[in-house]
């Protein structure tokens, strides 16, 4: 067996859902939160500091599958040519523990009743069985997604298996290579507080009398607790409309 | 675990495998075009097919099959050369759950009697019944009303324009929403007609291997596409990787900020220009402009011009950084040291987004950023750019319906996003209460001498060949104060970008239903129970194109130079018919069928369309061939579905390549680039139709620009965050492109909207903390045009006194006329500005209590 896997570049995610979506349609899956491809985005920090955090998860299919080892059906396999973890769906029996198991929230479920059966990436051995590669990372614009043996991928991009928020690889060996995102630079100099005493102004051409655009500078730059959405990565979310929340965007 | 044992076991894995790998087993693999309206519509699409229905879409593969990190394979050759799979955007995967919605528009259909429009209540018609029912009314309305009385509220649709110019009757608005500013800017300052291409920008191979700095402004290209996909933000980004600085300057903090941008500078929304003339003003002052470029290439009376207004010589207010900082809330310092990088990084290539234009005197932006690109010697040089439209590679255009369209003899009345207008005001024409000056100026009136037209053999009382003047002169009507006189629209095709008239129009979605209930017959046309079509009396079922007509297609847009081929995979659903045989079917009703399309005399539609195509094809490939292109044969690209134009050569491309390198002049009056316009500054020009020095029309100049500058000024916008209607409605709305629909297109499909993306009113936290308001709150947002309600997007992303709903929302009323979709249309207004900028803002409030649907 060659152990395939994936290359996730963070840096040029833009959170867009392409790989998602292609996923969804080639598999017919319905909409909802059966979603092989989990892509997150949520807000760091607040102004002036701002950034947006962007993810696309799949599964690892990693080199100890500890969702394979924690059913007690034996319904979750890791194929033999291509080293694909896959459920057998007439051996499981919904009872969730693959779920517990594994790190990176890869198992699915149609909803939350007790009885849907476990759903996963199936690293497409379907499309790989044609000569194709999985279809998220051909539906990727920004190529921010690659995919081939895993020793190659490291040899190309080097060993980096975890990311800020994902767990560390060293207990399931995920056949995966990941890239950082970008740090941001000051090209020229720019002041927020400034910038805040500026806009809170209403401006030279203003009607008189207006009041300013807002009045607390520290609900700007300090919000409320539980105020802003999605304002963490959250990667197992532990329901279907949780899941919903973390896995959606307002573009 | 005895009961499943390894034998079992093991046979149950094969079992597994078995069921995967026989998904997609068999089906056939077709190719086809992404008909999509996303400005660019250059994608190639590889459809599945099992017993004559779509199964799934997945993305191109013509080049590097079964690469997926391309720019890991390819030399910089392939890349000028775009040897690139041309990879869709989300919307692409899912034409086929468009193609089968429960929404689909199936059969014609006619309102039921008795009921009213927007109940939505259709009865089935046959084809025969609704062509014959349409073009009886459209004679009956003409005969009774004049030929003023049929129109199109949006341009272009190209098949109308040709229907009424045939016909001799009906009217059409003049203009696109999307980047009128900008090409009414290219014809002032260039001398590029605003409706022919024109010359473009730099294509993305050159802004990749050629400039030294990327500026971003008001640019989301993670969004907006034109096209391919997000090719653009994958360009962008694969420079910022070579070590090209890029800067976002933006109001929102986009994914572009995030992920394409090393520094966001936030802006106030609509105060763009005071920053560029601030740049400007630094550039002049510290003579770090391109002095040799100005003295060459630009005219200088227009520089003097704009220099003298730039340093406060004309109105006494001198455009410094400080003065800028106050208007658009970004420090002096940050602007001065901007100017002096982008001084330095020559050549930039900046790219301003088509949404800061889309405010009242958006003019101001589509001019300023070309005007600065213009005194730093950036324009129509390798690395550099021309803000005004980005395009591809100089290549022949496709399928304009059957030859030339009579485009000219169909007057324009009207500004396309002023048609309820120029429905509603007319009642205040008529009781005296407003001038038809004032009329005119308030539509944006855009015609001439209505020009001598064929009389239509369908009026009653005229003889055929005389002129519409003369039937009117009999009349007693003197030709000047001849007014539209609407009581019948027609309306519809594929995804025009007016499709979904009432979400799409800039116009106020309710000035738009009060100027419906004005009207005697509606006809429109879809593929979609949208909105619209729920307020026709006549419904027309359209071809889902992508997937179901078969035709071939090039965008003078987006990145890459191509056409592709849409062989109509899959039959239409229901009685859907190509737009063409509707309007062909249309024109032969009215007695004009051979002249509107000589290849279709009433049968064998599919034969004639063929020959059509094939004619056209013919045509193509001689004018390809011209250019050291070789197209495939028919069969061919009837089965690889693309050219690509790019192939044939071996370098980045870029526009104006003929007036700098080639001393070509430009045909503006001067010949060079014009910042300043002496037609815009000559009041004796006012109320007139336009035309440049070199006769031809200004398409995107009313006859009163009412106060359009004479060059990129700064002119605070209508209803901006100054306002004094701030006290009611305190938060500034803007209306932004979404990233998963076209307009409304989708708008209807469950994997897009509510499984990857919430459609939802963007809020600072501050804003939303006042208002006891959290994030997936349900907020009601009004203002003095309408009431929608949404769930708040509560965000650091935007800063507080303004809110985002994107475009192209359903709406969706309930008996109170609250829009539960939520189009942001609803809230928009007539306002006052100088109408060829589309405004998509205005002021609303939002409140926690939304009550009960």
């Amino acid at each position: 067996m060659t152990q395939y896997g994936f290359f996730f570049d963070q840096s040029r995610c833009t959170g867009c859902h392409a790989c998602s979506i292609a996923c969804k349609g080639w598999y017919d899956l319905p909409p909802g939160p059966l979603k092989y491809m989990r892509v997150y985005q949520w807000e760091q920090g607040a102004f002036p500091n701002t950034r947006l955090g962007l993810l696309a998860v799949n599964c690892y299919h990693c080199e100890n599958p500890v969702c394979a080892t924690a059913c007690p059906n034996e319904a979750i396999f890791k194929e033999d040519k291509y080293g694909a973890v896959l459920v057998d769906q007439e051996r499981c029996e919904g009872e969730r523990e693959c779920w517990d198991a594994c790190p990176y929230g890869a198992i699915v479920y149609p909803s939350d009743k007790r009885d849907e059966k476990a759903q996963k990436c199936t690293m497409c051995v379907d499309r790989l069985e044609e000569g194709l590669i999985p279809i998220c990372v051909t539906a990727c614009s920004l190529r921010a997604l690659d995919f081939g043996p895993v020793e190659e991928l490291r040899k190309k991009y080097g060993e980096l298996d975890t990311l800020e928020g994902l767990p560390d690889g060293s207990q399931t060996r995920p056949s995966v290579v990941f890239k950082p995102r970008d740090g941001k630079k000051q090209l020229i100099p720019w002041d927020g507080n400034k910038v805040l005493e500026l806009w809170q102004q209403r401006g030279p051409f203003a009607a008189t009398d207006l009041p300013p655009t807002f009045t607390d500078k520290d609900a700007v730059t300090r919000p409320a607790p539980g105020t802003v959405g999605r304002d963490r990565l959250v990667l197992k979310p532990k329901t279907a409309e949780e899941l919903m929340v973390a896995t959606r965007n307002d573009e | 675990m005895e009961s499943k044992g390894n034998s079992g076991k093991k046979a149950h894995r094969v079992a597994v495998l078995k069921k995967l790998k026989g998904l997609h087993a068999g089906e056939e693999v077709l190719y086809t075009g992404c008909r999509i309206n996303c400005g660019g519509s250059q994608c190639v699409l590889k459809v599945r097919r099992r017993d004559g229905k779509v199964t799934a879409i997945e993305p191109d593969d013509h080049y590097n099959r079964g690469v997926g990190r391309e720019d890991t394979v390819v030399s910089d050759l392939d890349l000028i050369k775009n040897r690139l799979q041309v990879r869709g955007c989300p919307m692409g995967w899912m034409f086929h759950k468009l193609a089968y919605s429960p929404e689909r528009i199936l059969y014609p259909m006619k309102r039921v009697e008795g009921t009213k429009r927007g109940e939505g209540k259709f009865e089935r018609i046959t084809w025969d019944e609704a062509l014959d029912l349409v073009a009886n009314k459209m004679n009956e309305v003409v005969d009774r009303y004049g030929p003023y009385s049929v129109f199109t509220p949006y341009a272009p649709n190209a098949r109308l324009e040709r229907l009424f110019g045939l016909w001799g009757a009906g009217i059409e608005g003049w203009g696109w929403c999307s980047m009128d500013p900008g090409r009414l800017a290219m014809h002032l300052m260039a001398g590029v007609p605003g409706w022919s291409y024109g010359e473009g920008s730099n294509d993305m191979a050159d802004f990749l291997m050629n400039t030294k700095m990327i500026v971003l402004w008001g640019f989301e290209p993670t969004i907006t596409h034109f096209g391919p996909g997000h090719q653009l933000a994958y360009y962008i980004k694969m420079a910022r990787e070579r070590g090209t600085p890029v800067i976002c300057i933006d109001c929102r903090y986009t994914v572009a900020a995030e992920v394409l941008a090393d520094q966001w500078i936030p802006i106030k929304p609509g105060t763009d220009a005071a920053m560029m003339l601030a740049v400007a003003n630094v550039l002049i002052k510290e003579n770090l402009y391109d002095r040799e470029f100005v003295e060459k290439y630009v005219d200088l009376h227009g520089f003097e011009k704009w220099r003298a207004y730039i340093l406060g010589e004309t109105d006494g207010i001198e455009k410094t950084p400080e003065w800028a900082e106050k208007v658009c809330a970004v420090p002096a310092e940050t602007i001065r040291a901007f100017a002096r990088l982008y001084a330095r990084m020559k050549p930039t290539w900046l790219w301003k987004g088509y949404g800061i234009d889309r405010k009242s005197r958006g003019e101001n932006t589509a001019r300023g950023a070309a005007s600065l690109q213009a005194i730093m010697g950036n324009w129509g040089v390798a690395g550099g750019s021309v803000p005004l439209h980005l395009r591809c590679r100089d290549k022949p255009n496709v399928l304009m319906p059957y030859g030339d369209i009579p485009r000219k003899m169909v007057p324009k009345m009207y500004r396309s996003h002023k048609w309820a207008q120029m429905v509603l005001l007319l009642d205040k024409v008529r009781s005296g209460e407003m001038s038809v000056e004032e009329y005119k100026r308030k539509i944006g009136w855009r015609t001439g001498p209505l020009p001598k037209r064929p009389l239509s053999r369908v009026w009653a009382g005229g003889a055929a060949g005389a002129g519409i003047e003369d039937t009117i002169e009999e009349n007693g009507i003197a030709i000047e104060e001849t007014l539209p006189n609407p009581k019948m629209m027609l309306w519809g095709t594929y995804y025009g970008p007016g499709t979904n008239t009432l979400n799409n129009n800039v116009d106020s979605t309710n000035d738009q239903l009060k100027a419906l209930e004005k009207l005697e017959f509606v006809v429109w046309a879809g593929t979609q129970m949208a909105s619209m079509a729920r307020h026709a009396d006549v419904v027309f079922p359209l071809t889902e194109m992508t997937l179901e007509q078969r035709t071939l297609q090039t965008a003078g847009y987006g990145g890459f130079a191509n056409y592709t081929f849409l062989p109509g995979v899959v039959p239409p659903q229901g009685e859907a018919k190509p737009d063409d045989w509707l309007y062909s079917e249309l024109a032969r009703r009215l007695g004009i069928g051979e002249e509107y399309n000589r290849h279709y005399k009433g049968n064998n539609w599919d034969e004639c369309w063929e020959e059509y195509l094939q004619d056209e094809y013919r045509e193509l490939a001689k004018k390809l061939k011209k250019e050291g292109v070789k197209a495939p044969g028919w069969k061919k690209f009837t089965k690889s579905c693309l050219i690509n134009v790019d192939e044939a050569y071996d370098e980045p491309w870029h526009g104006y390549k003929s007036f700098i390198e080639g001393g070509k002049p430009l045909k503006t009056r001067s010949g060079k680039i014009e910042l300043y316009s002496h037609i815009i500054d000559d009041e004796s020009q006012r109320g007139k139709l336009h035309f440049d020095d070199h006769g031809q029309l200004i398409d995107n100049l009313p006859n009163d620009w009412r106060d359009l500058a004479p060059f990129a000024a700064y002119q605070p916008i209508y209803r901006g965050m100054e306002h004094a209607d701030v006290n009611r409605f305190p938060l500034m709305l803007l209306s932004c492109y979404p990233r998963y629909r076209n307009h409304t297109t989708f708008w209807n499909i469950p994997w897009l909207r509510g499984d990857c993306y919430r459609h939802a009113i963007w809020m600072n936290a501050a804003d939303a903390q006042a208002r006891g308001i959290k994030d997936g709150d349900l907020v009601r947002i009004h203002n003095d045009k309408g009431v929608g309600v949404l769930p708040a997007y509560v965000t650091s992303r935007i800063l507080p006194g303004m809110v985002v709903i994107h475009h192209g929302g359903n709406y969706e009323p309930d008996k109170d006329g609250v829009d539960w979709g939520c189009t942001p249309n609803i809230f928009f207004t007539d306002m006052e500005s100088p109408v060829t900028a589309p405004p998509v803002t205005n002021l609303v409030e939002v409140e926690r209590n939304v009550g009960v649907r």
